[in-house]
């Protein structure tokens, strides 16, 4: 559907095509649609607020292993790992708690909870 | 330094639970276990196998689920390390481009109250009463409304539109039809 669309907005007119939106009444199709208009490089916006598929907070729920497995300093997605992924949820007070000492120790979260039995000592 | 971490004393200052300690066990050691050259397949696996974590937190939100599988099914082939480059190029490309207005895309909820000379309305079938309104009304000089014919066959006013103003459009998958004003 996207490819039809593309084939009638290249029968537009130079001017035509200065100011030009595509809505899509069904927004499973957003991420779709960006991924098949970089993969021909066909550059866009989306509307303001709009956010990437990669941005949505239940992707970035995923995208935080790949994160954190890249960059193990990461607290601000060790932050949310410990908010949105792991239930029961850690509370704010839980987090700052954990904050607090690891810059008492100089130490990112996720470095502090890594280190050698310092998360089974609680089983 | 080590030892203070790992102290009771800690644990009790930060609240944290036996229940939030066990959980918290199994993400860390997919974390520790994972290296960049490993490919999203597995980790995926390691992913689907936590009984929280943002696979199963999703289990009952079949559009969120459904977009999730949809990365993955993108990048299950690749590794952790290409596939956190490919992420970061696709930001990059967006936020290189955003504020262009030649060509933007938008859901129906997001286009209210903006106007652009041409608007294409895609897939109809989707798009009911009010939230049709608004999206045409974002048109000023021109709307295609794009979508599969019976969208337009079950619509008191789309179905009477001459046969001049519209193209019908076959592809393998889906027929589609065009509808100019």
């Amino acid at each position: 559907m996207i490819d039809a669309t593309l084939g009638q907005i290249a029968q537009l007119s130079a001017s035509e095509k200065e100011s030009i939106v595509l809505i899509f009444g069904d927004k499973k199709m957003l991420p779709q649609a960006q991924y098949f208009l970089k993969e021909r490089n066909i550059t866009f916006a989306l509307m303001d607020g709009q956010q990437t598929m990669y941005q949505l907070h239940y992707v970035k729920n995923l995208l935080l292993y790949l994160y954190l497995i890249e960059d193990k300093m990461r607290d601000d997605a060790m932050e949310c790992l410990l908010r949105y992924n792991i239930v029961p949820y850690f509370e704010k007070t839980q987090i700052i708690a954990l904050k607090k000492l690891a810059n008492r120790k100089g130490l990112p979260c996720l470095r502090q909870l890594l280190r050698k039995g310092s998360y089974r000592r609680q089983e | 330094m080590f030892e203070t971490v790992a102290s009771q004393r800690f644990l009790q200052e930060a609240r944290i639970s036996k229940e939030q300690i066990a959980s918290l066990q199994h993400h860390l050691d997919l974390i520790k276990q994972s290296k960049l050259d490993t490919p999203i397949s597995q980790l995926e696996q390691g992913i689907r196998e936590l009984t929280d974590g943002p696979l199963s937190l999703l289990q009952d939100q079949e559009h969120k689920f459904e977009q999730v599988e949809s990365i993955l099914n993108t990048f299950r082939d690749w590794t952790i390390q290409d596939t956190i480059e490919e992420i970061r190029r696709h930001i990059t490309f967006l936020d290189k481009h955003q504020g262009r207005t030649d060509l933007v895309l938008a859901t129906v909820d997001y286009s209210k109250s903006q106007e652009f000379e041409t608007v294409f309305l895609i897939w109809l079938n989707k798009v009911f009463r009010q939230r049709l309104c608004v999206s045409v009304s974002r048109a000023k000089q021109r709307l295609f409304l794009v979508g599969e014919e019976r969208a337009f066959a079950m619509n008191n006013v789309l179905s009477q539109v001459p046969g001049g103003l519209y193209s019908k459009l076959s592809h393998t998958e889906v027929q589609t039809d065009y509808v100019h004003y």
